[in-house]
């Protein structure tokens, strides 16, 4: 029988991993990518003080706002937090809620959070937002299809949509680690990663162009909202990058013991792990020249068909042999 | 089951996934350069992977394949397919397929998954699941020459299914040496139509399109 408690403690953790660690991995990223362009670039706690600095901002709220401009930030936040607390991040095995939600369950509620934002940004009443808003909105409409793609390919793979089935199937068969199906879905969700984070070649992250998807949206926010709406984003990106890694690239490392020691050793493999992730990221963002806006379809029509065709593969050469 | 065993039960599969990328990719070229360089990685593939059933089978014949395969597939009629577009390999694009590519990939897809339906319900029965691999491979290199009027991506066409044909070969029957006799006869075909044909029909006609050609230009 394992101790309720302990398993509470350990979802404290999991959800204070990714509330406190998600600035970090973005400060990593900017530091990096300066590094790389051969400058010394920002602290990688400069999130840390970008988030303290507008937390004591005040809020300043269009005036033909609703209420919804206001609380879409705390729904989408919520949203995050809640999804930390079912998915696999710094344990192999199931906490007390992990049964709540499956990967489709996952992904109803990043769609939800980033739906409030998109009628929070509608809500604003100005030119540019709703310009976002239609922008974000059309192109998430196109990555549906390879995220329901990848969870088919998940799926013929572990039998379940269950992320810690999958992860703890792949940690032990190297047959369908090595198979043609596994590759291909990782393929497919590293380019949804790269799309849903707002990493190059889709979007680069700020204000600075107008070919930005995500970013157009808060650019009414201040204060305190922007603050929440921003740290959501991180923790997006964390639990996302987490996702990726523990369920399809790498789904070794995490400690299986029942213990707060054992989730707080789970913290240290996935923060290396992470920055491995992070290397490949700012390589890729690195190499590749921001795409025009329409050819973000070709970007998602690659995904989607390296997605149809890691399910196609599954027939065509079969899958990993369970053992 | 130790890691060497499994990655040699997997290589098959994931080299088969590959060469089928490689076709769709060629489906989805429309300057005839990248389906030249494209074509010349596909035999690279389909050779390691007669490497890799060499080592399951140990049958000398497949290193026999293996090397034809990679060496006049991969290196000597791309090379001369090269040479012959090597002064306007930037340009030479076919006329009138840019706007039709969506469609090709498209098409190619549905060709594989109908393909694989009809292997399941003929073929599959009596032969390895594997071999599902080159069926669909052969469908996609018609699909290639019947809807490209170029003859360099015809060319790349018909080695595609060169190596389709010979890919079955090796998955059904591995140990019929006639097989590397079948790939000579069906190479020496190739470096002819290759190096006879095309350099003729470039330096009379001074185009590679096939409808062109049906006309007698005096």
């Amino acid at each position: 029988m394992v101790d309720q408690i302990t398993l509470q403690v350990i979802n404290v953790i999991q959800v204070g991993t990714v509330v406190f660690l998600s600035p970090l991995i973005a400060g990593i990223i900017n530091r990096l990518k300066a590094m790389v362009e051969s400058k010394s670039g920002p602290s990688v706690f400069q999130p840390y003080y970008d988030l303290a600095k507008l937390l004591r901002k005040e809020v300043v709220v269009p005036e033909r706002s609703s209420l919804f401009f206001i609380i879409a930030p705390f729904v989408s936040f919520s949203a995050y937090v809640v999804i930390s607390l079912v998915v696999p991040i710094v344990t192999p095995y199931a906490l007390p809620y992990g049964i709540l939600l499956d990967l489709v369950g996952g992904a109803l509620m990043f769609g939800l959070a980033g739906v409030v934002f998109i009628i929070a940004a509608m809500d604003a009443h100005t030119n540019y937002t709703s310009l976002g808003a239609s922008r974000s909105a059309t192109f998430a409409a196109l990555a549906e299809p390879t995220l329901i793609m990848v969870f088919f390919g998940v799926a013929i793979i572990s039998g379940t949509n269950n992320p810690y089935v999958t992860n703890n199937l792949l940690a032990t068969s190297s047959s369908w680690y090595l198979s043609a199906t596994h590759i291909l879905v990782t393929g497919a969700f590293f380019m949804l990663l790269l799309f849903e984070t707002g990493r190059l070649p889709v979007e680069s992250s700020g204000l600075m162009e107008f070919g930005m998807l995500d970013d157009a949206r808060t650019v009414e926010y201040s204060g305190k909202l922007l603050a929440l709406s921003k740290w959501g984003g991180y923790m997006k990106q964390l639990m996302l990058m987490s996702v990726f890694l523990n369920v399809f690239a790498f789904p070794w490392g995490l400690s299986d013991s029942v213990s707060v020691a054992g989730s707080v050793y789970s913290i240290g493999t996935l923060f290396f792990k992470l920055l491995g992730l992070v290397g490949v990221i700012v390589i890729t963002e690195e190499t590749f020249a921001k795409l025009r806006l329409f050819k973000i379809l070709d970007f998602l029509a690659i995904s989607f068909g390296l997605g149809l065709l890691s399910i196609i593969a599954f027939f065509l050469v079969g899958g990993g042999v369970t053992t | 089951m130790t890691l060497q065993f499994t990655l040699l039960t997997e290589l098959p599969g994931l080299l088969g996934i590959l060469v089928i990328l490689s076709a769709l990719y060629m489906q989805g070229q429309s300057f005839v350069d990248p389906t030249i360089r494209a074509i010349s990685f596909q035999s690279f593939t389909v050779a390691a992977l007669f490497v890799v059933l060499y080592l399951q089978s140990g049958d000398i014949a497949l290193v026999y394949l293996a090397a034809i395969t990679a060496v006049i597939r991969g290196i000597l009629i791309p090379g001369i397919m090269l040479y012959n577009v090597r002064n306007y390999k930037h340009s030479l694009r076919e006329t009138g397929t840019g706007q039709r590519i969506p469609s090709f990939i498209i098409v190619g897809l549905i060709l594989i998954i109908g393909g694989y339906a009809i292997f399941k319900s003929v073929l599959l029965p009596v032969i390895n699941q594997l071999a599902s691999v080159p069926f669909v491979l052969l469908l996609l290199s018609f699909l290639l020459i019947f809807t490209r009027r170029n003859a360099l991506t015809q060319m790349a066409g018909f080695l595609e299914e060169e190596n389709a044909v010979l890919y079955a070969g090796a998955i059904i029957a591995p140990s019929i040496s006639l097989l590397v006799e079948f790939a000579i006869v069906l190479d020496v075909l190739g470096v002819v139509l290759v190096g006879v044909v095309l350099s003729a029909s470039r330096d009379v006609f001074m185009t590679f399109e096939a409808p062109e050609l049906e006309e007698l230009t005096g």
